[in-house]
């Protein structure tokens, strides 16, 4: 059997898949924005935290993927078997470039134009959310979007432990060794990533601020 | 209704009735003839000055300077910027800073809107420390303008302009009106020039839009940053002279920063020159030119130079 003909015959359970697949990044993603984005402003707020921060998240980056996901069975509440751990290893993964990329956008706005938003009588909460926050989203965008595109790779290993996705027909196909239901998952997974990161794309691109 | 009158010495050529009187408290102040003030005036000239034809002349004034520096150091660690600074604004005027840059300039215009705090000895603002303001009641009713501007890249024109009223919760149709008046005040069509944003603009209408800025909520209080330090020589004089008119034309009391000596000499009331952190006397014009100071001197150089070259090339 072909891939092709596998993708055809068993259309509904690739979609299904790639659906569980799409549900673990995308909600990875937005609770790693969730913790990340107020985290990113915090640092700005206190500069002498965000070494420590940024190493920390640096850190648990370079932590091997399967390495994480072996590592989430054996934690108590969060981890176990099943999407839920995936899903708290996926966040842990997307978490640094969306503090840093929030870190990074709010400290690189014009020092100018935040010392005349000051002098004018800004309040604090009015100087983030009227400018830097809305100067800063094309590169907090661009951390969300690194965040997606590598959520939706490593979720294809959260299969390991349980957690469904892309990852369970490529694992199978492996130890099958049946290439037909390898590319099966991979090809999707694969695409799945180069949409995410155009689209994104295109969505940053229109965000951002050109000044 | 208490008042202290007392008549100040003038210059000579001027009709020898000004007098001052100190505005009585709880009173908005005014120039004489705007906002009904006019019978204490003429009661008081009938007193000093008999003599119907100079009861015209008098001058209803504050005693109250607008912004008074009493000692101030300011230090950040062990790097003292501005130190023993001492000198007033009087309602109306506008006092140059003048010095090179590294001089303290910029560190005093921000101690008068609290961006900074002095470390040692007390700033007013209309009679009150700055310690005891809400910085933000303060700074909104300052017009702040910096020479890189910090016009907002993802604001319009006309919402840059609007800021502080919009800050201030002013009804919509009055902020539009205001930000056409002052948009006009500056020069900018409002028609061609509000629904820009920034980088669709020259630096000299970028400039204007930050004058219009800081115009926009009325302040009574403008402070200047070397507002025209970054236009070319031509667009700069445009604009300077301009800003004459602009000045005449609203009486606001404006502390200007600048390191250029024909701007002060053309814009200043009074000059103040700063040098390393320190501040001396301010003088008028003609008085600064005269005053005797190695480094004004350096300063003064190339305008006299220039002055020289020019009355050589016409004789």
């Amino acid at each position: 059997m072909t891939f092709f003909e596998y993708i055809t015959a068993n259309q509904y359970r690739v979609l299904h898949l790639s659906l569980q697949h799409i549900i673990l990044a995308v909600s990875s993603t937005a609770i790693a924005a969730a913790i990340g984005i107020p985290a990113g402003i915090l640092l700005t707020r206190r500069p002498k935290m965000s070494t420590v921060v940024l190493g920390l998240a640096n850190i648990l980056q370079t932590v091997p993927s399967l390495a994480m996901l072996g590592f989430m069975i054996s934690l108590p509440f969060l981890g176990g078997i099943g999407a839920r751990s995936a899903i708290v290893a996926l966040v842990v993964y997307s978490l640094l470039p969306i503090i840093r990329n929030t870190y990074s956008g709010i400290t690189s706005v014009d020092p100018a134009v935040r010392e005349a938003g000051r002098g004018m009588g800004m309040t604090n909460h009015q100087l983030l959310l009227m400018v830097e926050l809305p100067l800063a989203r094309g590169v907090i965008f661009a951390g969300i979007r690194v965040a997606m595109v590598v959520s939706i790779g490593v979720a294809t290993i959260a299969a390991e432990i349980g957690a469904g996705g892309l990852g369970e027909l490529i694992f199978r196909g492996v130890s099958m060794v049946d290439n037909a239901l390898i590319l099966a998952g991979a090809v999707p997974a694969a695409l799945l990533a180069i949409l995410a990161d155009y689209g994104l794309g295109l969505i940053e691109k229109r965000w951002s601020i050109r000044s | 209704m208490t008042t202290k009158k007392i008549p100040i010495p003038v210059e000579a050529g001027v009709p020898a009735c000004r007098f001052l009187i100190e505005r009585p408290a709880g009173t908005e102040a005014r120039p004489p003839g705007f906002g009904g003030r006019e019978s204490l005036i003429f009661q008081y000239t009938a007193e000093v000055a008999p003599n119907p034809f100079f009861q015209c002349f008098g001058i209803y004034n504050d005693v109250m300077a607008v912004i008074q520096f009493a000692d101030v150091t300011y230090r950040v660690g062990t790097a003292t910027l501005v130190t023993g600074l001492s000198f007033e604004v009087e309602e109306g005027e506008t006092l140059v800073l003048l010095g090179r840059s590294g001089s303290g300039k910029s560190t005093t215009l921000k101690l008068i809107n609290h961006l900074l705090m002095p470390t040692v000895g007390s700033v007013q603002v209309n009679g009150k420390d700055t310690r005891e303001w809400d910085p933000i009641a303060l700074r909104r009713r300052i017009g702040y303008v910096i020479q890189d501007i910090g016009l907002f890249p993802h604001f319009s024109v006309f919402e840059n302009v609007a800021l502080v009223p919009r800050l201030e919760k002013w009804p919509a149709e009055k902020i539009r009106l205001r930000v056409t008046e002052v948009l006009e005040l500056v020069d900018l069509d409002p028609i061609k020039f509000a629904d820009r944003y920034p980088a669709q603009l020259s630096g000299g209408q970028r400039q204007r839009v930050g004058v219009a800025r800081a115009l926009c909520a009325d302040p009574q209080i403008l402070l200047l940053d070397e507002p025209f330090g970054a236009l070319d020589p031509t667009t700069r004089s445009e604009i300077q002279n301009q800003f004459r008119v602009l000045q005449k034309q609203l009486g606001k009391t404006m502390v200007f920063v600048t390191h250029d000596v024909a701007e002060a000499l053309l814009l200043g009331t009074r000059i103040g020159f700063m040098k390393e952190g320190k501040l001396l006397t301010p003088a008028p014009p003609p008085d600064f030119l005269k005053m005797d100071d190695p480094e004004i001197s350096a300063f003064l150089a190339p305008v006299r130079s220039l002055l020289q070259f020019g009355s050589a090339l016409t004789t």
